[in-house]
């Protein structure tokens, strides 16, 4: 057996364990830590495939901002786990069915991948090819990609922002609610307290 | 690589991907519908690389296709978990059964 292949089914055995506990793991922060080693392995495969560009930027944006990012919003939301019930939905066994049989057509298409033999190696200069590439040939695709880039991050911004508004109405309404109420229960007290007096007036 | 067989790198691609499926037909929380999804986009990518150094070795459009894939993926997952974000504060919960109008 050689390197490559060892080396192969080491990662491929920490990405898909890792990937299996990202799907099945009840407690989401866990699920979300998991995602590390996956997208580590992910990258460390792409490596193994002579691309060091794409090894970087795999381990760059997914292994760590990703994880990082669902992490935030999964500390923002707190719901995290409920101890009452399961983490899957009413369709879960089929959502597996649905899985295992796409994992069958897959494997059935793969094995009419043929048997190309890989070049030797790949190109050195690759990275710097791919950079002028993206110059020149692909300058459209990589402008339309930075624009949506822009457009993704204000759109986030602008969607999770705290809606100043909105909440200043909700403290508004419930401070007004308060005060009826605290209004009534006066209210009420002078009642009870003039009825009261009434009831002693009578008695004297 | 030479003993290493094409198919090796799509039965991994294969299983990952089925994994992640599975992750967003059966999870029930919104964020975790969305880790299944990045689970679903690295197994593409490493189908695209797998069949790149195989057959493609000296084009450039594999890398620069998983690039430009990379950096959608990361939009959509930052606009999808903003739109996670809005959702709880609207109806204070991401379970993505109970949550089911586009009306608040």
């Amino acid at each position: 057996m050689s390197q490559e292949v060892v080396l192969f089914a080491l990662l491929s055995l920490i990405t898909l364990v890792s990937g299996y506990w990202v799907v099945r793991c009840r407690n989401l922060v866990h699920a979300a830590f998991w995602l590390m080693p996956t997208f580590f392995g992910v990258a460390l495969l792409f490596l193994l495939l002579g691309n060091e560009l794409l090894f970087t930027v795999q381990l760059l944006i997914y292994s760590g901002a990703i994880p990082i990012t669902v992490l935030f919003v999964l500390m923002l939301t707190r719901e995290v786990m409920r101890p009452d019930r399961t983490e899957f939905n009413r369709l879960g066994a089929f959502g597996a069915a649905a899985a295992v049989l796409f994992l069958g057509l897959c494997l059935a298409g793969a094995r009419t991948a043929g048997n190309p033999v890989p070049a030797p190696s790949v190109p050195a200069d690759l990275t710097r090819r791919v950079g002028e590439a993206f110059l020149t040939e692909y300058l459209l695709p990589f402008e339309v990609a930075s624009l949506m880039l822009l457009g993704a991050l204000v759109g986030a911004v602008y969607l999770a922002r705290s809606d100043k508004k909105a909440r200043s109405e909700v403290v508004g309404l419930e401070r007004k609610k308060l005060i009826d109420q605290a209004r009534e229960e006066e209210k009420g007290a002078d009642a009870a307290a003039s009825g009261m007096a009434g009831r002693r007036g009578d008695s004297v | 690589m030479q003993t290493l067989p094409l198919q090796a790198w799509l039965v991994v691609a294969a299983i990952l991907f089925s994994l992640g499926l599975y992750g967003v037909l059966a999870r029930r929380n919104a964020i975790a519908v969305l880790m299944g999804l990045e689970l679903m986009f690295a197994a593409a990518n490493l189908n695209l690389l797998a069949f790149w150094r195989y057959k493609w070795v000296q084009s450039l459009e594999a890398p620069v296709f998983v690039t430009v894939i990379i950096l959608v993926a990361a939009c959509e997952t930052a606009l999808a978990l903003a739109i996670v974000l809005n959702v709880f504060r609207r109806f204070r919960k991401v379970d993505i059964e109970e949550v089911g109008g586009m009306r608040g």
